[in-house]
């Protein structure tokens, strides 16, 4: 009926503030869902073309017998697999030293698994001297260009490309070390046959194996892996943990975990707003009802046209949404892309994430509607035209009620606590609402108050050292105490760091051995390192089914060793879950397992580094300067950089987060300021009986905001119950054995969330003292309203 | 102002709306009424009595022309002084009563009590037991009757004990015994004293009870009279 239409037209533009914040609500939520799920499926798709364009290996088997390419190759699920090498040895990039990585490719042609992507220069050609494609991101970090030369294990070595690797989009050492410090890493692709030539103390042979594009990856995986332990393997790698993939993959899992949370909670919070705005309109328009139920439109009309309201504010807000969803998405791609350098960007529109952020919109609309157009179904037109509204019955306040005293308050407050009871839909909706906004800060705040705690934590209480030191030669007593001995350096100290796999029963977990001295001041540790035995990260208690005194079984595929030992105790680090022994005991355990590795050979700079914690008041340059000046030093990095490498990673995370509580606050703002205005428009006559009896409007208004601080700190606790519930879940999709991040939430932002809420109901308040001043007394005192 | 004029009004206009929707609701209005009248303002439907009230109220400001009231020039009062105007000196009654749902009937009166003095317990209480509500205190308006509701609400206007009472319809939403209850009341409140009444009423039988009888027109006022013998309400023929 066109003319119904027409009424519901002119309806909402007469109210159409309460509409407009109605359909903020509604858009704030499906521009996130049709943002971040778009970001979210287009980086997977931009990830998942650079894999298959440059053949990603889906399992990576470090030292496996001889014989085992070709019994993965003849695996079924498998397309193909082949064997390279691999080695960490110094390199010298200008006046930097840094022990770098060297992977073995074929001349002239790529590998038929993981290949790279050229992005400037040339593959090798077998041309003179040796030749190395450049990684990316050292290439950047060193201001490398195609023709520069560096030295690789001692020999000059000329760049020919700059590669992209799909191995090494994120640029990570291994599993434990996701974040490198600038200049502290690179990789570097050279000649196959060159790489068994340079001096290395370990080279890996490592299998790559790649499976058919429509391969049961686990099931290949549990086969894979079973036959490379019968293959001895040091290392079974799937790409799931591959650390590139894992800090990429990671990323992607929190998109979609915002993707579908969050704008939940804003459909919710529009929804809400919804039924309040339709259950006035019905309330109001009683009278209208009534006549036009009386003219003949049946009341199912009337309830459909009623219904249609939602409707509408659902799809034109998931309308808009989805159009600003697109930018979103395609700017977050974008984003994304970019800091990660995945070299195939898709950036496509997914239509079934438009039509279900459409669909989000409609239901969250339609369902809302439903309630307050059923009561239409239930008028009598007679009883309707009277235009009579219930009678509200009266009664004193729960407050009132358990506390007694404040039946004596002036009567001024007893309105307004009684107001709260007044309307108990519309006052549940602003405390829900109040509930929402707080669960969406804290749930976001609360990620933020984690990650920074945690990178406080490690840098302030667990890893202690101010510089980490390689270094080109043997680490003796006579280096390390070169070391300690430079001017500005307070302590020096060796560090074993050896890849490792912890393995009990049929359960493993590949990681890193550290080896500290037992007294060390380079590392937080709640007690000192046993004497023989473990520390161990807290998630191989779960990974591993571990308990403390259980032997654990450590295997260093570098070494060709493998070990026992106790757990002697669990550690709650923040950052990555590793293995610490002393020196002398890890030592030990590797010599008497082996002893052809003795003390000497861990005392390679490859095994081998130090920490160092420079004298109060020392200025840091300087002093790493005269550092890498010691003889047999390789390089030594500022362990703030790592700390900054970090805090730069989170950095896009942060601003989203920033964003997140600016929706949150709008989304607050929204909800209760349509609460509030139809409070308002409820009670205008109310309002106007007031100001006629002398009332000022600062006095009237002063009642409604009473109410809504009450209202609003009515929703305060439930919200910080429900808020840190819902950060804890969040962090617990996150948070994995690279960052076991633990909830934290600082008082700052406790206080800083209630503060907010309070801030937002009062913002939400002017519109409404506006509309208590535009009162005109005169006209509304005639009306029955009240 | 004479002292014992108690509202004067000269040349007093309002004009809703421009143009072609422009509509005068009051045109060129003077009278005065002196204290301690009842005064009936009568007219059909649309002749501006309710919109001549909202000005003696203050509710509304006149578009040209003054209103004197007890000593107040509302002309020259902004929106805090029409305030001040409507909290001391005028009592309100509406014809829908206008209580607050959720205050008892005690509340809504102590709620203007609160405002305008001390005392406000026995204030309270001695006003609604002058209306006959003393054992109704605690009831809530939606546990009232109409005649009770009104009866508040005049008590409620009443409390501040003001030099002037304005009633819009009193008994427009009463049946006729409660309405002649309520206008006995209104009655009683001005005999022999300097309380001012002002009834705006479409139903001429009230003005049998007025002292002075105001009529209006199309916004203007048509005839003005005094009643030499007002009768009490129960002897209208209703």
């Amino acid at each position: 009926m066109k003319l119904l239409s027409l009424k519901r037209r002119r309806d909402i533009l007469r109210q159409k503030w309460q509409f407009v914040a109605v359909i903020v609500t509604v858009v704030l939520g499906v521009a996130m869902f049709a943002g971040t799920f778009n970001a979210y499926l287009n980086l997977g798709s931009s990830l998942e073309g650079t894999y298959e364009r440059l053949a990603m290996a889906d399992m990576t088997v470090t030292g496996a017998d001889e014989g085992f390419v070709d019994v993965a190759r003849t695996t079924s699920g498998v397309a193909n697999a082949i064997v390279r090498r691999q080695a960490d040895v110094p390199f010298e990039i200008g006046e930097d030293s840094l022990i770098g990585r060297v992977v073995g490719v074929p001349v002239g042609a790529q590998p038929a698994i993981n290949m790279v992507d050229v992005e400037t220069g040339g593959y090798l050609s077998g041309g003179d001297g040796l030749e190395v494609m450049l990684d990316t991101h050292g290439a950047s970090d060193f201001g490398i260009e195609v023709g520069a030369t560096l030295t690789i294990a001692g020999r000059e070595a000329t760049v020919v490309a700059i590669v992209v690797s799909p191995e090494y989009l994120w640029p990570a050492r291994d599993e434990q070390s996701l974040f490198t410090a600038p200049k502290s890493f690179a990789v570097a692709f050279v000649d196959e046959a060159v790489l068994a030539d340079l001096e290395a103390q370990t080279i890996l042979d490592q299998t790559l194996v790649l499976y058919e594009e429509d391969a049961d990856v686990a099931a290949v995986d549990a086969t894979i892996e079973g036959l490379a332990r019968s293959a001895n393997a040091g290392s079974i790698q799937p790409l799931a943990n591959q650390p590139s993939n894992n800090a990429i993959s990671k990323e992607i899992e929190g998109l979609q975990t915002m993707a579908v949370a969050f704008p939940l909670l804003f459909l919710a919070a529009a929804g809400m707003a919804i039924y309040v705005l339709i259950t006035r309109l019905v309330f109001s328009q009683r009278g209208v009802i009534g006549t036009l139920r009386s003219l003949g439109i049946s009341s199912k009309r009337m309830s459909r046209h009623y219904r249609s309201y939602g409707t509408m504010v659902g799809l034109i807000g998931a309308g808009i949404g989805v159009v600003v969803g697109g930018f979103i998405g395609r700017g977050m791609t974008a984003l994304y892309i970019q800091i990660f350098g995945i070299p195939d960007l898709v950036a496509a529109v997914h239509i079934p994430t438009i039509i279900l952020a459409l669909a989000f919109g409609f239901v969250a609309g339609a369902l809302a509607s439903i309630a307050p157009s059923r009561t239409v179904l239930r008028l009598a037109p007679a009883e309707a035209m009277r235009g009579d509204t219930p009678t509200a019955g009266g009664k004193r306040s729960l407050f009132e009620t358990l506390i007694p005293p404040l039946r004596k308050a002036p009567v001024r407050w007893r309105m307004t606590l009684r107001g709260i009871g007044r309307n108990k839909k519309r006052s549940s909706t602003m405390v829900i609402g109040v509930v929402l906004a707080m669960t969406l800060i804290l749930a976001t705040a609360g990620m933020m108050d984690s990650m920074l705690t945690a990178i406080d934590t490690q840098f302030q209480d667990v890893a202690l050292e101010d510089a980490s030191i390689i270094f080109e030669v043997p680490v003796t007593d006579d280096v390390i105490n070169a070391v300690a001995d430079v001017s500005g350096v307070e302590a020096a100290e060796p560090v074993i760091a050896l890849a490792a796999t912890l393995s009990k029963s049929d359960s493993s977990f590949s990681t890193v051995m550290n080896g500290y001295e037992r007294d060390t001041v380079m590392h937080g540790f709640p007690a000192p390192l046993p004497v023989s035995g473990a520390f161990v990260g807290h998630a191989m208690r779960d990974l591993l089914d571990l308990e403390v005194g259980d032997i654990v079984r450590i295997t260093f595929p570098d070494l060709e060793t493998t070990i026992t030992t106790t757990v002697e105790m669990f550690l709650n680090e923040p950052l990555g879950t590793v293995a610490y022994m002393s020196t002398e005991a890890l030592t030990a355990a590797i010599e008497d397992a082996n002893p052809a590795i003795t003390a000497d050979v861990l005392a390679s700079p490859a095994a081998t580094t130090a920490k160092a914690i420079f004298a109060d008041g020392a200025d840091p340059g300087p002093v790493l300067d005269r550092v890498k000046e010691v003889d047999g030093v390789a390089t030594a990095v500022d362990a703030t950089k790592l700390k900054e490498s970090i805090e730069d990673f989170q950095a896009f995370f942060y601003a989203f987060i920033g964003i997140m509580m600016l929706f949150g606050g709008a989304m607050a703002f929204a909800l209760i300021f349509n609460t509030i205005s139809v409070n308002v428009a409820e009670r205008s006559s109310e309002f106007a009986s007031m100001r006629a009896n002398g009332l000022t409007h600062r006095r009237v208004a002063a009642l409604i905001a009473g109410e809504n601080i009450i209202l609003t700190a009515m929703g305060i606790a439930p919200g910080l119950i429900v808020g840190y519930l819902a950060a804890q879940a969040f962090l617990g999709s996150l948070a994995d054995e690279q960052m076991p991040l633990q909830l934290t939430i600082t008082p700052f932002t406790w206080i800083g969330t209630i503060a907010a809420m309070f801030v937002v109901a009062g913002l939400s308040l002017i519109p409404a003292v506006r509309a208590i001043k535009r009162i005109n007394v005169g006209e509304i005192v005639r009306e029955r309203s009240v | 102002m004479a002292n014992d004029v108690a509202v004067k009004a000269s040349g007093l206009t309002k004009t809703y709306g421009e143009g072609e929707t422009e509509v005068h609701a009051l045109i060129d209005v003077s009278f005065e009424i002196p204290r301690g009248e009842f005064v009936v303002l009568q007219g059909t439907s649309g002749s501006g009595k309710t919109t001549l009230l909202n000005q003696l109220g203050a509710l509304e400001a006149p578009t040209s022309g003054e209103v004197e009231s007890n000593g107040y020039h509302l002309n020259g009062l902004d929106d805090d002084g029409r305030t001040g105007y409507r909290l001391h000196s005028v009592g309100f009654v509406f014809q829908f009563y206008n209580l607050v749902p959720s205050l008892t009937a005690y509340e809504n009166v102590a709620l203007i009590a609160e405002l305008t003095g001390d005392d406000v317990k026995d204030r309270t209480e001695a006003m609604l037991d002058a209306v006959g509500l003393a054992d109704r205190m605690n009831h809530f308006p939606g546990q009232m009757s109409g005649g009770e509701q009104q009866r508040v609400s005049i008590a409620r206007g009443l409390v501040k004990n003001p030099p002037l009472m304005l009633c819009d319809e009193p008994t427009g939403a009463l049946d006729t015994e409660t309405g002649i209850q309520v206008l006995d009341l209104l009655r009683e409140i001005t005999d022999g004293g300097d309380r001012t009444i002002v009834v705006v009423t479409h139903n001429s039988q009230i003005s049998q009870i007025a002292n002075r009888v105001i009529d209006l027109k199309d916004g203007a006022v048509t005839d003005m009279h005094i009643n030499e013998t007002p009768l009490n309400p129960q002897d209208v023929a209703w």
